[in-house]
């Protein structure tokens, strides 16, 4: 029982993480202690919960402004903000993508190749970049590459616009979804230190009834 | 490599590996007072920095995408970032080959633990069934023990490790010493209701996590990361559970870092130690013992007594049989997933659970295998529910719904409403699966590697189509669509070779020494002091998947080495 008490007496100050694991991981070894009290599962899971303080002022790592902009601006219009949830941007995806692509030459050429392109696109369309365009020339392109994806030997002129949207959408939906702001949004309620685990039973039953399976 | 340290301790018994076997042999004997010297050729366990448990996506920049995104390139680690510990398909330095027209993937994991740190703890018993299906099929051998030689160590492992399940009476599923398990979620409830109108039995899984304290560790707290590593050890991993405890005795002096060369012997023939790499220093060291113990996981006991070669063992030590390294097999995997509309009707709640499936199907037809058309049984496990998103969780709902509004209240929708079915069947031996020394490869160290031949027969064929079907049923009768068949390493209809990691039979048990390697006691028959404590002993590969019978083998031949060295005869 001994390194369990420790552990909780000195919880009050700022004991790092690393601490805390690390006692944890000990007292797995000593004999003599009964049981796991919730307080403590609520300590490993705070010290684990250590969240980054970002400033709000990210600088990019290896994107021009102007790419950082755009591809923002696509994570919106990917995953448009709404009552449950705000955009993809909001959610960090244009950080993460710099980041990765500030790690991995192959990245970085597919979104400022993929960006260069949409503006080239557009000029073409409306004598403007992707992100000086009207609203509806946006979607409209973006319907286009929707369109273009399930049949694209009949759209070769699109087909690195495709790759591009590709690329953004599946980076957008993994920052999205992988941020606290998707997690609340989907309603994913685990990652959690619980002493009993349950089941909502009456909604199951229903279900099974319903489904003629009863 | 000149100058070789030769530790001056001589040890009642040095062990190689620290998994299951190694584990659970050390652990045994330093509680009954012998003094083991524990090889493991990686690092020592750090829980702390080596297990991701708890931890969430945005708690790193790459989200669990790994430096550079390698998830986008399949690269990233086996399982994915937040899961599976030290190890994979390929380790830098320590290569191993492939026999032309044969497939393999061999998992390592080089550290304290080994693959028990992330193992899945499926802890199934083999039945009196599974020991003599020879009898009934002709095919592979019978096991040289009964189901009540070894009902006993099953029961001390359990009792020891602790294993959830129910008391069922099915005879291809003994009944154990259970801990208490949590209920079915919503999934597996309708999957059991589903199944029942095929004749598909659904029962409690049995799973090697305590749910209540147990021998000073913690019960389960639920939050379903067993294959991050655990903790506080409510799931079992004979990195904490077996080695911490057994070195705290005092009697187990355990040497990491230790690359297991070859078994020394004398020129009587006796294992006289062990030869092995010291990783840090690049040098060779050699640990004495009355008893030698070969835990290193199937193939790579199978190497390291191939490359024992001496006048005596010019074909590799214990090896007079030919059969080290024959009869290699895993289990035949296939999975289906599949969409269950009536499941997005469901509010969202919390299924993380003990981790992986809380009921599973064993195997339910094995009266009827003249029918079916394939020799052996498997077992079904199921998974879905809301899990925590992750890379990739959602990239099939972006190319099916485009983008924005409509695809973000899709994925809303249905989130938790997949499900998946897994196949987990047994492979009868066959003589072109098997490894062997390269004769032309070495790994940074200079040792010899291994080079694997394998290949599926008919049998494993066709126990994977009826896997298929019968998943494609299930998922029928609960009103679901398809949505894939088999995952990456499926693709051909059948797992890879070795990617269940379920690889044994390399060294196997038998009382006949000319077609086998050890005896009932894990003995090797050609050395009387070598014990083999791994899944090599197995004789064939049921459904169960091995580690729960690897640790009630271990078990029952520590018993034995103790009364052995007592009596003086080792």
């Amino acid at each position: 029982m001994s390194r369990l008490v420790q552990i909780e007496t000195s919880q009050e100050g700022d004991i790092s993480r690393r601490k805390v694991l690390h006692a944890i991981a000990l007292s797995v070894t000593a004999t003599g202690f009964s049981s796991l009290e919730p307080i403590w599962g609520q300590h490993i899971h705070e010290a684990v919960n250590h969240e980054r303080e970002k400033d709000g002022t990210y600088a990019p790592q290896l994107l021009t402004e102007h790419e950082f902009k755009t591809i923002r601006h696509l994570a919106e219009l990917i995953i448009p903000a709404d009552a449950k949830g705000p955009s993809g941007a909001e959610a960090g995806a244009a950080e993460f993508i710099d980041l990765l692509c500030s790690q991995n030459d192959i990245l970085a050429n597919i979104y400022k190749d993929g960006v260069s392109w949409i503006d080239t696109r557009m000029r073409h369309i409306c004598k403007t970049s992707f992100l000086r365009a009207p609203e509806t020339q946006k979607t409209t392109l973006l319907d286009q590459f929707v369109e273009a994806e399930l049949n694209i030997e009949q759209h070769p002129e699109l087909s690195s616009g495709v790759t591009f949207f590709n690329w953004m959408r599946k980076m957008s939906i993994d920052a999205y979804y992988t941020s606290k702001f998707g997690i609340k949004d989907i309603g994913y309620m685990g990652n959690d230190t619980l002493s009993e685990y349950t089941v909502p039973q009456k909604e199951i039953d229903a279900m099974i009834k319903k489904a003629g399976l009863a | 490599m000149a100058k070789t340290t030769r530790h001056s301790n001589q040890y009642d018994v040095v062990v190689i590996g620290s998994g299951a076997g190694g584990g659970t042999t050390t652990r045994v004997l330093a509680e009954m007072g012998v003094k083991v010297a524990l090889l493991e050729a990686g690092p020592m366990l750090d829980p702390a920095t080596e297990y991701k448990e708890h931890q969430w996506p945005y708690d790193w920049d790459h989200r669990g995408a790994e430096t550079g995104g390698k998830a986008y390139f399949g690269n990233q680690k086996p399982f994915g970032f937040f899961t599976t510990t030290s190890g994979g398909w390929q380790l830098d330095g320590e290569p191993y080959t492939i026999g032309e027209g044969s497939q393999f993937q061999w998992f390592r994991s080089r550290i304290v633990g080994g693959r028990t740190n992330h193992y899945g703890r499926m802890s199934f018993r083999l039945s009196e069934i599974d020991l003599t299906g020879y009898d009934r099929d002709g095919l592979g051998l019978n096991w040289p023990i009964t189901y009540n030689e070894i009902a006993h160590y099953y029961d001390k492992a359990e009792r020891f490790i602790g294993v959830t399940g129910t008391v069922e009476g099915i005879p291809t599923a003994p009944d154990g010493v259970f801990q208490k398990i949590p209920p079915p979620k919503a999934h597996e409830q309708m999957t059991r209701a589903a199944a029942k109108k095929l004749g598909i039995p659904f029962i409690a899984n049995r799973r090697a996590v305590i749910t209540r304290n147990h021998n000073g560790r913690a019960g389960c707290h639920y939050c379903g990361q067993c294959g991050r590593g655990c903790l506080t050890a409510s799931a079992y991993a004979s990195s904490q559970v077996d080695v911490f405890p057994a070195v705290e005795s005092g009697n187990v002096t355990l040497f990491t870092e230790a690359m297991a060369r070859e078994v020394l012997t004398d020129s009587s023939g006796r294992a006289t130690g062990v030869l092995y790499v010291n990783r840090k220093t690049q040098r060779e060291e050699r640990v004495l013992g009355r008893i030698v113990v070969l835990a290193a996981g199937s193939c790579e006991s199978a190497r390291i007594l191939l490359n024992s070669k001496s006048n005596l063992f010019p074909d590799g030590l214990a090896n007079n049989s030919g059969h080290v390294g024959r009869n290699l097999m895993d289990s035949v995997g296939f999975s289906v997933r599949g969409r269950i509309p009536s499941f997005e009707g469901l509010t969202s709640y919390n299924t993380d659970g003990f981790g992986s499936s809380h009921l599973y199907a064993p195997w339910w037809d094995w009266k009827n295998h003249a029918q079916l058309g394939f020799p052996r049984g498997y077992h079904i496990e199921v998974s879905g529910g809301f899990g925590m998103p992750r890379i990739g969780s959602f990239h099939a709902a972006g190319e099916k719904y485009g983008y924005g509004q409509k695809m973000k209240q899709r994925i809303r929708e249905e989130y938790g409403s997949t499900i998946r079915f897994a196949g987990r069947g047994e492979m009868m031996p066959n003589k072109n699966s098997f490894c062997e020394i390269d004769p032309k490869v070495v790994d940074k160290w200079g040792i010899p590697v291994l080079r694997f031949h394998f290949k599926w027969t008919d049998h494993e064929w066709a126990q994977a189509r009826h896997m298929e079907e019968t998943f494609k049923d299930i998922i029928g009768v609960l009103g679901g669509r398809i949505t894939s068949l088999g995952n990456r390493w499926e693709q051909q209809g059948i797992s890879v070779p070795g990617t269940i990691i379920h690889e044994v039979g390399t060294a196997r048990m038998g009382i006949d020494p000319s077609s086998s390697v050890v005896n009932p006691h894990m003995q090797a028959h050609d050395v009387k002091n070598l014990f083999i404590c791994d899944g090599s002993v197995f004789v064939t590969n049921p459904d169960k998947n091995p580690t729960l019978t690897i640790n009630a083998l271990a078990w029952k031949a520590a018993e034995f080495m103790a009364e052995e060295l007592r009596k003086g005869n080792v």
